[in-house]
């Protein structure tokens, strides 16, 4: 045969196949382009310029990496496809007399084919779009003009080395599986397999056990820690029970229909149960992983919008005041020159201080034995994170200044301020020392800044700084023998954000440059900085979570696609078989769309309820980012959801007049 | 008379209606109750059209057909299934039994389709699973038995329901020799029974086990042959003799 003979086959099996090829190629076009995109984003020089570049930096590059897995596992699949669709030709070919050898070769032509349309048009796609992407990418980070625009040589260039792996990974096995296959195997090739799946108990059982642990893993997590702890165990699980129960599951509870006779043999019951458990058996997997590629699309949307959506909430809770310095560790007349020093910068600046808060705490985490009423010194916060305070004392000259209160405390008399819950009312230990509760105090007129709420608080106002070097003593060794109390001073001015920024640098300048001050510890800040951090960190994220969203949804719309394009051919001649055996058209127009809804919205239906599972979880986790606006949440995840399902009836909308063209 | 087919026509007309192709040209014949009837004709005659017509998947340009004195042209879209369900029976060359259904299910489906009860559908199954010797095998799936057993189902998926007419289309087109004569057999049993049968072949064997034999040429009746007294293989030797003249291009006259 001539070379030219090859070439020339080659493209027409492209062409013939453009109904399984073109949406093939679509989907390798998009995946490379978006890697690509993701790399120039990710090593773009303005990023390192950029304030809070270290965490988009991670970001991006994170989202390099699961581009590449995602792209690896889904070609492969997507290929394993159009190869199953085409088993039969290529055996044609071979009993028409070509011989593996050949039909290798015009395989390989046809990978070259495709692999210089999906390179060229993902690179230059990427190229093209790329630009767009860094727009978005500014105006969500909201940075500055720091990124530059160019084509990223190193991007084109790791593009170009992973898909040609990647690539010639895909036309090996092609060609291991023509090898190994027999003519007449690949000739059936489009319908092996038809063996009707044997009941499978122990899988259904497993997938049942597994599912439910997981979400009971979400629904009785009780804190920040443990959901951190437990989410990825808890997403295994459940991707585990999710295979288990639609290969497994769905049928074993099929059979059982199907066992009841009274039920079984009515006319609808009869083709849709049997319909049923051969199409669950034929899909399961594939939707299995719709299920799971919508459950991430809907968590990683709803998450990031909605950390995205309440950054500045975030902010506030983070940084009570627009400009704050603590001192660590300083004793009383150290904290009153600092202060002094600090008032003074900001009075010869002009600007006026609102909100002025100051106070000295010392801060423990112990553990509280809600029997004993007592509470210890530990620091294992894994251990026992529901027992766990983190628990500031201050003087009770803080509470009064801030408050103007005329409270009068005697030694052994605490306040106390939680805004968790504490089951603490009267008499209480800490150690061995006893203490009353003179009062529970409903405001404290300040917020310590925190750095995440995943522990509980209470604040214990005592008599003076006396009673807190008695506490610490008794702990002994266990914090340190050093009793100093941190200092904290916060205020605002109503003045704009880059005043903000040289009034805190004048107070650091100036408080680093005084020698009295040379042995302390300042953390100095001011939230005009601080925010760019922030928008770095969930304007990353957020991003991110658009990116893959988008990247997934793709997949997904591929898989109903693929799926609805062999769900048609084999159902083709089952639709001309029950009209010889006395349906009408209607009938089995009927009972096949009520089938092939089922099958598409089952995973949907799955993914969503997986949300109401994991919302707790994903909470609680979200808290530790700072996010404790619940309601908010529930606003995004509801919006995520709904936008989704609209979406996807759409696609299925879509993809189902393809499935009408084949079966009619 | 169990079935009445006068002047049967069907003209296809291609897609953009420039070209005409006449499939039947004038077809007329008719089936007494009990009678077991083969149609031979080569490929192109219009057997296939002749059936869909007969079995109301396709409609005729004009004439008309006739069954148990129904008019089956006349018959609305909605009535058509049922009608067919409840009067005819099919038996094709490929099975068409559907994998996803045990064969006591493939079996049963026409009544589930009717709407009948489940005592209903035991006392008609026991007695035809009998007649076809196929009461081991229920269980099983389409992928799991031979191709005889195969025809014996669908066999037995067309007579379940009492129809007026079994209608055949080269039933034993699939089959191996051996299993082809039982099967052949089993359709005279079947026969004497009391079924009227029609079936299109162009197997003579086939062709030889039925009590009268018309031949399709050009879309005509063109010749029919009567058993009579004649043995099978006697039977045989007519139709022999008459395919060969129809191929040499002699004129006989039906």
């Amino acid at each position: 045969m001539h070379n030219f003979m090859y070439f020339k086959l080659a493209a027409e099996n492209i062409k013939k196949n453009a109904k399984m090829y073109i949406p093939y190629l679509i989907t390798s076009i998009i995946t490379i382009m978006m890697f690509y995109i993701m790399i120039f984003l990710a090593y773009n020089p303005g990023l390192t310029g950029m304030k809070g570049s270290n965490s988009v930096g991670t970001i991006l590059n994170m989202g390099i990496y699961v581009i590449g897995i995602f792209a690896v596992i889904f070609l492969f699949y997507t290929n394993s496809f159009l190869l199953k669709r085409r088993k039969k030709e290529i055996g044609l070919f071979n009993i028409l007399g070509m011989e593996k050898k050949h039909i290798a070769r015009i395989m390989t032509i046809e990978n070259i084919y495709s692999y210089l349309i999906n390179m060229i048009s993902g690179i230059f796609f990427g190229i093209l779009f790329s630009r767009l992407m860094l727009l978005l990418l500014i105006k969500i980070l909201r940075a500055g003009t720091g990124f530059v625009f160019n084509i990223s040589l190193q991007g084109i260039y790791i593009t170009l080395i992973f898909f040609t792996i990647i690539s010639v990974l895909i036309l090996l096995n092609n060609i291991r599986q023509i090898h190994l296959s027999k003519p007449i195997e690949l000739l059936k090739g489009g319908n092996v397999g038809e063996k009707e799946p044997k009941s499978k108990w122990i899988i259904a059982a497993a997938g049942i056990l597994t599912m439910g642990t997981g979400y009971f893993m979400a629904i009785t997590v009780s804190n920040a820690v443990s959901a951190l702890n437990y989410f990825f165990i808890a997403v295994i699980l459940v991707i585990i029970g999710t295979y288990c129960l639609f290969t497994a599951g769905s049928i074993v509870l099929l059979k059982i229909l199907r066992r009841n006779k009274k039920y079984y043999y009515k006319t609808n019951h009869f083709t849709s149960v049997s319909g049923m458990i051969y199409r669950m058996k034929q899909n399961a997997v594939g939707l299995a992983n719709i299920c799971i590629l919508s459950t991430m699309v809907l968590v990683m949307l709803s998450s990031t919008v909605c950390l995205y959506i309440g950054q500045d909430n975030v902010l506030n809770n983070r940084f009570p005041t627009n400009i704050g310095i603590n001192t660590i560790f300083s004793n009383k007349e150290e904290s009153e020159s600092v202060s002094n020093t600090v008032k003074k910068i900001v009075q010869d600046s002009g600007y006026k201080i609102e909100s002025y808060n100051e106070f000295r705490y010392k801060v423990y985490t112990l553990e509280f034995n809600k029997e004993e009423k007592t509470f210890l010194p530990s620091t294992d916060i894994t251990l026992n994170i529901d027992k766990m305070y983190l628990a500031y004392f201050f003087p009770i000259e803080s509470y009064i200044t801030q408050t103007g209160s005329d409270v009068v405390l005697n030694d052994e008399d605490v306040l106390i301020y939680s805004p968790d819950e504490i089951d603490i009312s009267d008499k209480f230990l800490i150690q061995d020392l006893n203490f009353h509760v003179k009062g529970m105090v409903e405001n404290p007129g300040f917020t310590i800044q925190t750095s995440g709420s995943y522990m509980k608080l209470v604040y214990i106002f005592v008599k003076d700084e006396e009673i807190i070097s008695q506490i610490h003593n008794q702990f002994g060794d266990y914090y340190g023998d050093y009793y100093k109390l941190s200092h904290v001073i916060g205020f605002d001015i109503i003045e704009n954000e880059d005043k903000q920024t040289k009034l805190v640098s004048t107070i650091r300048d100036t408080l680093e440059s005084v020698d009295e001050y040379k042995n302390l510890t300042f953390q100095i800040y001011s939230t005009a900085e601080e925010r760019f951090d922030f928008y770095a960190l969930y304007g990353g994220l957020f991003f991110l979570g658009l990116f893959l969203g988008a990247l997934f949804i793709m997949a997904t719309v591929l898989i109903i696609y693929y799926k609805q394009i062999s769900e048609g051919y084999e159902d083709k001649q089952r639709f001309y078989i029950m009209q010889q055996v006395g349906m009408s058209k209607v009938e089995v127009r009927k009972s096949i769309r009520s089938q092939v809804l089922t099958v598409f919205f089952l995973p949907l239906i799955s993914a969503i309820v997986h949300i109401i599972f994991a919302f707790k979880m994903i909470t609680m986790m979200l808290e530790l980012l700072n996010l404790t606006n619940v309601s908010l949440f529930v606003i995004c995840t509801v919006a995520t959801v709904i936008i989704f399902t609209v979406f996807y009836t759409a696609v299925y909308s879509l993809t189902a007049r393809t499935y009408y063209k084949i079966v009619e | 008379m169990i079935l009445n087919v006068k002047n049967l026509k069907k003209v296809y007309t291609s897609r953009f209606g420039g070209h005409h192709v006449q499939a039947l040209s004038n077809v007329t014949f008719s089936v007494d109750e009990g009678e077991f009837i083969a149609i031979m004709g080569e490929s192109g005659s219009g057997k296939t059209t002749l059936l869909n017509i007969l079995a109301a998947l396709d409609k005729p340009t004009s004439g008309e057909v006739f069954l148990d004195g129904k008019a089956l042209v006349g018959i609305s879209e909605k009535e058509i299934s049922a009608f067919r369900r409840d009067n005819l029976g099919f038996v094709f060359q490929d099975f068409n039994l559907l994998d996803n259904f045990s064969i006591k299910d493939n079996i049963l489906l026409p009544l589930v389709l009717a709407g009948k009860s489940i005592e209903k559908m035991n006392t008609s199954l026991k007695p035809v699973l009998i007649k076809l010797g196929i009461e081991d095998i229920i269980e099983k799936y389409p992928y799991e038995i031979s191709g005889g057993q195969k025809q014996r189902t669908a066999i037995a998926r067309a007579i379940i329901t009492n129809p007026k007419l079994l209608l055949a289309d080269e039933p034993t087109g699939a089959l191996d020799s051996r299993t082809t004569d039982s099967l052949l057999k089993l359709f005279r049993k079947i026969n004497e029974d009391g079924q009227t049968v029609l079936m299109v072949t162009h197997s003579i064997k086939a062709a030889s086990h039925a009590s009268r034999v018309l031949f399709l040429r050009d879309g005509t009746v063109f010749h029919q042959i009567y058993r009579g007294e004649s043995t099978n293989e006697e039977l045989y030797q007519k139709i022999s003799d008459t395919l060969t003249i129809l191929a040499t291009g002699g004129g006989f006259n039906a």
